[in-house]
Order: structure tokens, then sequence, then C-alpha cells
């Protein structure tokens, strides 16, 4: 944060009137406009990963969550993991929601990497058990409740796992084979599936964004979709919440928007975020972005014992 | 810090008991209002509700000092008809047996001059078995004769109570008739003068007595006007207003009004249970933060409507327009913030807790968001449009059938909108002197005494709903 040394010490200055705020006020003392949240713009890097969540132009607080961790395991390899969630808005403080979601899921993502499968599991039913405990602190009429998504990459291996409509796509440098690897809980897609209705009429009903699973109190009991599945290209794997595919017409539009992004995750999920809020989406928009290097990469090796 | 600035200097305490008679009081109250408003708009409206809870006699060693004044007119006019001096004299003795032990009281009989019924001279004397017997045999023997200044009748009330600073402050005011001795002008000057001195409730017996004159007195002096139809439920209606005053814990309170650089304060009004215009009363703390005198508090509920102009912000956009707390003022006028706590609903349904009401403002260009005024502000702005309908089409009673003919069309849309917004009550009253199936007077027209009473209905609104989630 920039501090304008002539307001004094650890004074900022108000995004709006130019006042000096006090760092603990969440309104400016001057002319009452609410200093931005932290969480309304979350930019993240680490090594080969790259997020970024947008609070959008709707909602009044950002309600998706991001988490990104590389680790490096004994013996595989290194891993890249992300979480993201999807606040469900009807619900009571969605923006605790995804966060205690992402928090309780990474906690756990990053001490299995040696069985990606178990581990994110063991993942979603702790993301779970947080945002649960949730409703128990202030009974309410709607129990906070979010989408889950996450992605564990080792060596070439991507383990994703789902609940809700949030999403990952495998989108790789070369031309074709983009695609979704997870698949949504969403009334869209059940329709679609059991054919009742057709994709473009699924598209246009009012229903198309209402989910059939999340997590919360009052959630059905937990039946997460967990897919492994082998990379043998370079590319980009990204994680996000309906914000980002809402406007963006499915994996090849995305895969062309990566490539045309600098080669470097930050960048992508900037890209594919600026694109989406381009587009007038209004909703949260959250991409998180791990690259997956060409197989030659000797950081995918396993280290030498 | 979120408190308004500048923040409240140290509690004075100029003396054990009055400090400790400021928590005497704790206020919970909640924030209606919708929290977006269209591009561009820059009008927000709020209702803030406030319920205290008093001590009450849970700790009796330590009630508040209270100083009571009861007026009674003594003019030539309260011997008609015949007994109404009496009377009044008996409503004056049944609040002085109501007296609590300690009070400190006076009674005072107004014509054009102000006699000292009790005591005879000197200052307010405190009550006791003997002080209290000694003023109901003065009351025994008032003289009647003379003219009507209510005017001075204040002023030597205020001059009493001036001796008590820190006291609960009350006066009771009761007339029979018109202040024609005296020019309105002179009437307002005193009101001027005296409301920041006591709380003033007024009583007008018969018909012959001007609501206007009456609620300026009591709407400046945060008390009620009533009529009292005959003389005989004058002694009742003079034990509650005693037992009322005698309720109060906190002597002054005003609410503490935050607002941005650059807004404007359209409107801070209490519009329940008693309505009363506060907007022109601000005392300006800085240009940021004003006080609003709202008079002596015990165990109530209040709701206050608030219209601030804010300079409006971008689509997304959240700004504070205004904050709201109460505040205790202290005979110095330093000030002193209560216990309280406001409540507001979120968007996403939860509910959050402040030590100060929350007024504030997102700016959106979603059609699906409502953007209109809350139901509560609705509520209260119909019941204000409603007043002033009943108000002129009553200040129209005996100036002609084509005033008349006015009139009844004002009454009917007051009626309309009070049958709208389910004031039972008040449709009741308008209809006893209002056929809405002609929509035009009952035969013979409305009666002076119908006049008063619909105007002084005018007055008193039930407060929004409380409510009792959580």
């Amino acid at each position: 944060m920039t501090r304008p040394p002539s307001t004094g010490h650890g004074w900022a200055s108000c995004s709006d009137c130019t006042s000096p705020v006090h760092p603990d006020d969440r309104f400016c003392e001057t002319c009452g406009a609410r200093r931005p949240d932290p969480r309304d713009r979350v930019e993240l890097v680490a090594d080969r990963l790259g997020a970024v969540s947008d609070r959008g132009v709707r909602h009044r607080h950002n309600e998706d969550a991001v988490g990104i961790r590389s680790v490096s395991d004994g013996g595989r390899g290194s891993a890249r993991i992300t979480v993201v969630c999807d606040g469900v808005s009807r619900g009571a403080r969605p923006d605790l929601a995804s966060q205690a979601a992402v928090d309780a899921a990474l906690d756990v993502l990053v001490t299995g990497v040696e069985d990606p499968d178990t581990s994110s599991r063991a993942a979603v039913r702790a993301a779970s058990s947080a945002v649960v405990r949730l409703s128990t602190r202030a009974p309410v009429d709607l129990p906070p409740a979010c989408t889950f998504v996450s992605a564990v990459v080792v060596g070439r291996t991507a383990t994703v796992a789902s609940v809700g409509d949030s999403r990952v796509y495998w989108l790789p440098r070369s031309e074709g084979g983009a695609r979704p690897l997870t698949v949504d809980d969403s009334w869209r897609h059940e329709a679609v599936a059991t054919g009742s209705l057709g994709e473009a009429a699924a598209a246009r009903d009012r229903r198309r964004h209402a989910i059939t699973a999340w997590l919360g109190a009052d959630a059905a009991p937990l039946d997460p979709r967990v897919t492994t599945v082998h990379l043998d290209a370079p590319g980009v794997l990204v994680a996000c919440t309906d914000g980002l595919w809402n406007r963006l017409r499915g994996p090849d539009d995305l895969a062309e928007l990566v490539a045309s992004a600098p080669d470097d995750p930050l960048a992508v999920a900037r890209r594919l975020v600026g694109e989406a809020l381009d587009r007038a989406e209004l909703d949260n928009i959250t991409a998180a972005v791990i690259d997956v290097p060409a197989p030659t990469t000797d950081t995918d090796l396993p280290e030498e014992s | 810090m979120t408190t308004p600035s500048p923040t409240p200097a140290a509690a004075p305490s100029p003396t054990v008991v009055e400090q400790e008679a400021a928590d005497r009081l704790v206020l919970r109250g909640r924030v209606h209002q919708t929290l977006h408003l269209a591009r561009d708009a820059e009008e927000v409206h709020a209702i803030v509700s406030v319920d205290a809870e008093g001590a009450g006699t849970a700790v009796p060693d330590d009630t508040p000092e209270a100083a009571e004044v009861i007026v009674i007119d003594t003019s030539t006019s309260t011997t008609h008809p015949a007994g109404t001096d009496r009377a009044i004299a008996e409503a004056a003795t049944a609040a002085v047996r109501e007296m609590r032990d300690g009070v400190h009281f006076a009674v005072l009989a107004g014509t054009d001059v102000v006699r000292r019924v009790w005591p005879t001279d000197g200052g307010l004397v405190p009550a006791d078995a003997t002080s209290r017997a000694q003023a109901i045999s003065a009351l025994e023997v008032t003289k009647v004769g003379g003219g009507t200044r209510i005017g001075r009748w204040l002023r030597a009330a205020g001059e009493l109570l001036a001796d008590h600073p820190g006291a609960i402050r009350h006066t009771i005011l009761l007339t029979d008739g018109r202040n024609e001795h005296e020019e309105r002008a002179t009437l307002d000057l005193a009101i001027e003068d005296t409301k920041d001195v006591m709380n003033c409730d007024c009583r007008g017996v018969g018909d012959l007595w001007r609501f206007d004159e009456l609620h300026a007195v009591s709407s400046a002096m945060h008390g009620t006007t009533r009529r009292v139809a005959d003389a005989s439920g004058l002694a009742e209606d003079f034990r509650e207003m005693m037992a009322a005053s005698m309720a109060k814990e906190v002597p002054e309170v005003a609410l503490r009004l935050w607002t941005p650089v650059g807004a404007r304060v359209r409107l801070v009004s209490q519009s329940a249970p008693e309505a009363v215009d506060l907007t022109a009363r601000r005392t300006d703390v800085d240009e940021q933060v004003g006080l609003y005198p709202t008079g002596a508090w015990g165990g109530e509920q209040r709701d206050f409507h608030l219209a601030i102009d804010v300079p409006s912000g971008h689509p997304g956009q959240t700004r504070h327009a205004a904050r709201v707390d109460f505040v205790r003022i202290w005979p110095d006028d330093s000030t002193t913030t209560l216990d309280q706590q406001f409540l507001r609903r979120l968007p996403t349904g939860g509910e959050d807790g402040k030590d100060q009401a929350w007024i504030t403002a997102t700016w959106t260009d979603d059609p699906d968001i409502d953007t209109g005024r809350a139901e509560q502000v609705q509520r209260a702005e119909t019941e204000n449009r409603i007043a002033e309908k009943i108000r002129a089409a009553m200040s129209a009673v005996g100036r002609g059938p084509a005033a008349e003919a006015e009139a009844e069309d004002l009454l009917r849309v007051a009626r309309e909108w009070a049958v709208g917004i389910g004031q039972d009550e008040l449709v009741r009253q308008i209809d006893e002197l209002f056929d809405p199936e002609t929509d035009t007077y009952r035969p013979g027209g409305p009666s002076r005494a119908q006049a008063l009473d619909l105007e002084i209905i005018t007055t008193w609104r039930p407060v929004q709903t409380r409510d009792t989630e959580g």
C-alpha cells in the first residue's frame, strides 16, 4: 500500500477524495467512501502459479476466494496446487464461506501430494466442515455455502476435484485438445445430460446458474467428482469460477486468450479476468493458472535419490 | 477509529451520582434503509429506530434529580363553563400528590401576570409530606381573574428551573383559551428562550384554545399537546404526565450526526411516537458533526427519519452517507456517549452490530436491485403528508364554503393514505367528522373540538414495528 509521507506514519490516502485515512478505518472520514477491500482484487503469484480474483461490479464484496501453493515433496518432485471457491450469494456471508473452504482445503492438500486422489477427497471434506462451522456461529435461514474446485499437478499428472459449477480447464499450448476436466453439478448440465433440454435452450433458461451441489450446512451428502488425468503436452491448467466461463465461450476461446498472453501464469490469469470484465461480466471473477511446461523440463523429473 | 470526529472528550463528572446516571440508559437500535442508489442519485433516506432501556426503580437510591413546575391557567375564561377553575386546581392537586419525595417543585398560576401558588417566594422546594400538603392547601384557595399570556408563564417556569442544571426539568402547562393577550412573536420568543431549560407537556381544556400555539410549545420542548374534553378527566391525565416525567432517567440526550464533507442534511426528525422536525435545531460540533436535541429519555421507543444528500458515486462504490449515535448533554454543554448498539441487516441475510447507526449508499446500474426507499421510510413520509393535509384542512374550518370544499378534498386524500398505511385509529377519527361515502363533512360540519382532536392525532404516530428476531 502506498502511504504518502505527508500524511504521517501509517496513514493512507482516500482513493476517492485523497484525504488522509487512518489505516484501521474502513470508510474515509472525510468523504465517507468505503475503502477498497483487499479482496476486491486479489493477485497471487508463486513458482509456475498465478491467480487473479476480481469483485466485478455487481457484488458489494468479492465472494470468490482463491489460494495457490507450490510445494516440493521428498521423492516424486514438486507439486502445484490451487483451490478456487465461489460463495453462494443467497446464503449468509458467502465471502467467509469461500475463504474458509479455500484455507481448509489448502492445508490438507499441501501435506498429501504423494496421493493427490486421497488428499483431494480429504480436502473437500475439510472445506465442507469449515463452511458448516460458520453457520453454527450465527444461525440464519440460509447458511453460508460455496462451490469448490481444486487442482493438484504433480509431474505431468493433474488431479482435480469439484463440487458445484466452478471448473478446471486444460489448455495445451498446441492447437486443439483444450477441454474442461470437471463436470458441473448444475441444473444446466443435468438438463442437457438427461436430454430434457438442448444445450442452447438450457443456456438460455433462467435456471442456468442453479447449482445442484455445494458445500454448506444445507448441502446434500458430499459426493465430490475427483478425476486424475495425464498431461502429455505443455500448456496451462485454469481453475475458475462461473464469472470467468459465463462470458468466454468454451475451451477454445480460453485457449486462444492464453496463447495471446505473455508466457507467465499471472499474466495469463490477468488476461483471462480482464477479458471477462471487458465483456461486461458483472459477477465476481476468479482464475488460477498452473503452468505445465514441456516434458523435458528438469524440475518435472524425479529428484535424484 | 470510526467514532464521529472529534472523539468526545472524556466524561466530565460534576458529581459521582451524575456520572453514574449516564449509564442508566442502554439504547438498542436498528437502521432501516435500502442499501442501493441508482447511478447519479444523491438522496439517502433511513429510519433509525431506538429502544431505550432505563434502570427504572432497580436502583432507587440513585434516581436522578428532578425539578417540576406546574402552571395552571387562572384567567377569567376558566369560570366558563362553571367549575372549570376548580377542576383545573384539582388536577394540579393530583399532580402534586404524585410528586416523588425529593423532587423540587413549584405551582404557578398564570393570567396577564404569573402568581406564585406554592411556594410563595424563593426557588423550588423539595417534595415531602409537609410541602405537598402546603401546596395542596394553597391550590384550594386559588383566585381567578385576568388574561392569558402563555409566553410569560413559560418564562416564569424557566426562571425557576434554571437553578437546577443537570436535573430532569419538566413543566406541565394547562390552559383553556387562546393566547389572546400576547403577540404570537412574544410567545415564540419565550419558547426560544426557555426551550433549552425544560421539557414541557401542554394540556388544553375545552375547545377554545389553539392547537398551533400549544403545539409550538410542546414540540420545541419534547413534550405532548393533548385536549382534555372536560375537566373531570384532568386529575388522571396529570397523574400520568407526572409519572412519565418521573420515569425519565437522562435529562438531555442529543442525536449526534456525522456526514461526509459536501453532504447536505435535508431532514432530521423524530418520526415517532411524537413527530418533531429537528432539522433546524442543529448545533454544529464541526463541519461534519452536529447535535440535534431530543429532550429527556427514560425507558421508551423512538424512531428518527434522516434524509441526506451526498455526492454521488460510481456504480459499485459504497459511501457512508451518515452515522448516528446518541449522546448525553451535560450542563456545561460537554457530551458523553451513551451505551448503545445498532443492528443492520446485510444484503446477504446476516446482521452486524455497531455502536453507531451506519447509513450507507451503494450505487448500482443493475435494474434488478431495489434502489427505492425502504418501506419504513415510505411510511414516515406518508405520515408527514397526511399531517400536512389534515392541518391544512382543519385551518379552513369556519372560513366559508369554498375553503370547506377544498378542505374536504384534502381530507379525502389524507384518509386514502391513512388507509394505505393501516393507520386505523387516524381513519376512525377522520370518519367521525368526514363521510367517506360522499367525500364530504358529516352534517353540521366539524366542531372545533373535532378539529382539535384531528390536529392532535397527526402529531402522534405509532413507532415502526420492532423486529423481534434474534
